[in-house]
């Protein structure tokens, strides 16, 4: 079975994620391939997910009502903007300002 | 990755070890087989089930085991597994009604979440007086079966069940 790839996209409930599967299929009448995106709720016993990370899912018996599958893996951690890294970088240049620091830490 | 239903519902690794399928089991509620991972309500197990073993030669003998290792509830097993049904000595080809029925069937009455309730079925190598459990509640399958030397199971099957008249809802009130 191809594995069940997708990005999470809310983690506000206790230990469950919502996560966004995307799929490409050929659309025959229009000759061109077509996405689709599905979301799932997903079981996080770590509540390790944060939005945006990409993540692998397990099937799993019906956990509640809507979910019945389990994060297997973080793929891919989203890489996420805190300013506490773009002062430490300030401090670490003397001459630099903080608009050039944000920048720095964005790029 | 796995599509093995017992597999994917937890069966095996929660209440069994993985085993090779040697005989045919089939669970019959209101004359409808039962598949794995179905979903039941709490009505349509009340009373227990018909149970099929394919084969013809009524020499060799069956022990039947019933748990709901959700007891009490999903997220909180204390009494994982809770002893539904037990039954002995059941001939190949015949019903469970022929059994000696050392457990009697208690309906499944889940409170909480959806349980898996999973029928277990060891093959017998003699017949053997098998003695009831003190108390239905932290019954374990694996210790079972090592104690009375059954060896890994033969069949297993299981289904969901959870509350009917679940929360939510509008409410009549005269």
């Amino acid at each position: 079975m191809k594995p069940v790839v997708g990005i999470v996209v809310s983690n506000k409930m206790q230990k469950s994620v919502v996560v966004a599967v995307d799929r490409l299929f050929h659309h025959k009448m229009y000759n061109r391939y077509v996405k689709r995106t599905s979301k799932f709720m997903a079981h996080d016993e770590t509540e390790d997910c944060n939005i945006g990370d990409r993540v692998k899912l397990d099937p799993s018996r019906p956990l509640s009502k809507r979910k019945h599958w389990v994060v297997a893996e973080i793929l891919r951690r989203a890489k996420v903007y805190s300013p506490s890294a773009a002062a430490a970088a300030v401090s670490a240049q003397p001459g630099a300002t903080v608009q050039q620091a944000e920048a720095a830490s964005k790029s | 990755m796995s599509r093995d239903p017992l597999v994917v519902g937890h069966v095996v690794g929660d209440i069994l070890d993985p085993f090779n399928k040697s005989a045919s089991l089939k669970v019959l509620y209101n004359n409808k087989e039962l598949t794995n991972g179905s979903e039941l309500k709490p009505s349509q197990v009340a009373n227990e089930p018909r149970i099929e073993i394919a084969g013809r030669d009524i020499r060799n003998l069956y022990t039947l085991v019933m748990v709901d290792p959700d007891s009490p509830s999903p997220s909180n097993p204390t009494k994982r597994e809770y002893l539904h049904w037990l039954v002995t000595d059941i001939p190949e080809s015949a019903n469970a009604s022929y059994g000696n029925e050392v457990v009697s069937y208690e309906s499944p009455k889940p409170t909480a979440g959806i349980h898996r309730f999973v029928f277990i079925l060891f093959r017998q190598y003699v017949q053997q007086t098998i003695y009831a459990p003190g108390w239905r509640p932290n019954f374990n399958t694996r210790d079972f079966s090592a104690l009375y030397n059954l060896g890994p199971p033969v069949a297993a099957v299981f289904f969901n069940c959870q509350r009917e008249n679940g929360c939510g809802g509008r409410r009549y009130i005269r």
